[in-house]
């Protein structure tokens, strides 16, 4: 095999870039950004998505005791209903309790609620998901019960979320790769054109059309793929900095698994295709009417 | 490489006159042939035909029996050298560097490309000039650096068009000398467009003479048909002559 051709399109694609710039750094840039919201849309559309799913799969019910009823009354009442498999009671100090554990001032805490604000509850683990829709019904029918939560309801909202923000990322991140495939156009097209004495001079020595679309192929797949790499990079940053603030915020102590990967390949491969794509349209604009 | 011509016929558009006009010709493999006539008379596109840049409207272009028209382009070229009257120099690249980006453009390997460009500039002179830009040469050093370029895959037929059209009278006689040099060390067919009546008259070779996209003499010799005095350019159309065949 013969990769000399491959070594002097490297190097023509180094010269190249090289008379124009400005004008690769602005395609970079341009590429970078549109994959950058694609990314950062496919990345938070997925964590809802895989978060929603860990909530369907919890099988723990918080259920909040009324003011003045019975919580260990409550507590034996529900272990009689179908599913349920235990009932822990928490008192309103232990959750008070467990709530100035996770805030630092603790005395600030205090002093901010000097009567705890927080009822009794109910810890109720059911036999599997499945039991989890019919257990809240029965524990909302129960006189002395105020409010039951499970993570169930949470999945639905982020289910819903994770869909509206699909659909307006997809929006936002297809305007974005247009103006990144016209930018990488623009950029080739410049090259080419500054590139018309090396053209003529391939043709007459024998160089084929596809031979010579295949240096800005290159090129402009190249372009692209730097973009996405910055692209992914920031991505990279950003998911590693939304992992800790997730880990805080995130009720029912439910952490999804960030997995960047899908995201990062699809950057990456959608970034050498915007590359690819938007010089194959520039070499058809400049060579097609290109004569030796 | 023997070139063939059969009756052709070109028309850049439809209801203009025909640029060339039921051509027929031949040229055997290593001969010399200069094209001349006035400007207009066909001489460019007649090479175009050859390098496969235009089509003819009927007719058929041979090379080396094969029909220009029945292979691509690009495999056509590889045999040939082409040499323009505008150099068509890389300004950013050396002497040295022009001509082997003749050679790596086909992938031959740096080293390889380097040696053959080396041999070929001090083929046409320059072996002591090959790290100069076209900027610090002379316009025939650059149309020589051009030959140079032309001739690194050795090709089997040269096409120059006006190769010296460009250059005062000195330099036009050193790159024909150089044309010259190379034909004699080398077995390839040569086919010069030019208006040099003097260097035509003084190489004795065969001259084809167009008129008005047709053949109208084929001879060997100086700048004018045997037993005529023409100007180089701005002829009156005058009778075929002995070895051309037109319509």
């Amino acid at each position: 095999m013969n990769w000399w051709p491959l070594y002097y399109r490297l190097r023509d694609a180094r010269y190249g870039t090289a008379r124009h710039p400005w004008a690769s750094l602005a395609a970079v840039l341009i590429v970078a950004l549109a994959l950058f919201l694609f990314g950062g849309f496919l990345v938070v559309s997925q964590t809802l998505s895989s978060l929603a799913a860990l909530l369907e799969q919890q099988v723990n019910i918080r259920a909040f005791v009324a003011a003045g009823a019975d919580a260990d009354a409550l507590a034996r009442q529900a272990r009689q209903i179908q599913g349920v498999r235990a009932v822990t009671v928490i008192s309103r100090e232990e959750t008070f309790r467990r709530l100035a554990g996770v805030f630092a001032g603790r005395a600030r805490l205090e002093a901010a609620f000097p009567d705890n604000p927080f009822p009794d509850s109910l810890k109720i683990t059911v036999a599997g998901p499945a039991a989890v829709e019919p257990v809240v019904r029965a524990l909302a029918a129960m006189p002395g019960i105020d409010e039951v939560v499970s993570g169930q309801e949470y999945a639905a909202g982020l289910l819903a979320g994770a869909a509206a923000l699909r659909a307006a990322g997809t929006a936002v991140s297809l305007g974005f790769l247009g103006a990144a495939v016209l930018m990488v156009t623009v950029t080739m097209h410049l090259l080419i054109l500054s590139r018309g004495a090396e053209i003529r001079i391939q043709r007459l020595m024998g160089v084929s059309d596809a031979g010579i679309r295949a240096q800005f192929l290159l090129e402009g797949g190249l372009l692209g793929a730097f973009g996405a790499l910055l692209a992914g990079a920031a991505l990279l940053l950003l998911v590693d900095r939304a992992a800790l603030t997730l880990a805080r915020l995130l009720p029912l102590g439910a952490v999804p698994d960030l997995a960047p990967l899908p995201a990062l390949a699809a950057v990456l491969g959608t970034g050498t295709l915007v590359g690819l794509g938007a010089s194959l349209l520039a070499a058809h604009l400049a060579l097609g009417r290109e004569r030796p | 490489m023997e070139i063939r011509l059969e009756n052709v016929v070109k028309r850049y558009r439809p209801g203009d006159p025909p640029a060339l006009d039921g051509v027929t010709l031949s040229v055997a493999p290593g001969e010399w042939v200069f094209i001349v006539g006035p400007s207009g008379a066909g001489k460019t596109t007649l090479l175009k035909l050859l390098y496969a840049a235009e089509r003819p409207d009927s007719g058929r272009v041979l090379v080396d029996g094969t029909d220009v028209a029945a292979v691509p382009a690009f495999r056509l070229r590889r045999r040939l050298g082409i040499i323009f009257q505008h150099f068509e120099l890389l300004p950013a690249r050396t002497a040295l560097e022009n001509v082997a980006y003749g050679a790596e453009v086909l992938g031959v390997p740096p080293r390889e490309a380097a040696a053959r460009a080396r041999e070929m500039l001090d083929l046409v002179g320059l072996a002591g000039k090959m790290d100069r830009f076209p900027s610090e040469l002379s316009g025939g050093e650059q149309q020589r650096v051009a030959i140079a370029r032309a001739l690194v895959n050795r090709p089997q037929l040269i096409l120059a068009d006006e190769p010296t059209g460009d250059l005062d009278p000195e330099n036009a006689d050193h790159v024909i000398r150089v044309l010259d040099t190379v034909h004699r060390q080398w077995p390839a067919t040569v086919m010069v467009v030019t208006h040099a009546a003097d260097l035509v008259s003084r190489l004795e070779r065969r001259v084809v003479r167009l008129e008005r996209g047709r053949v109208t003499a084929d001879y060997r010799g100086g700048y004018s048909p045997p037993g005529r005095d023409l100007p180089a350019s701005g002829l009156p159309a005058p009778g075929p002559a002995p070895g051309a065949s037109g319509p």
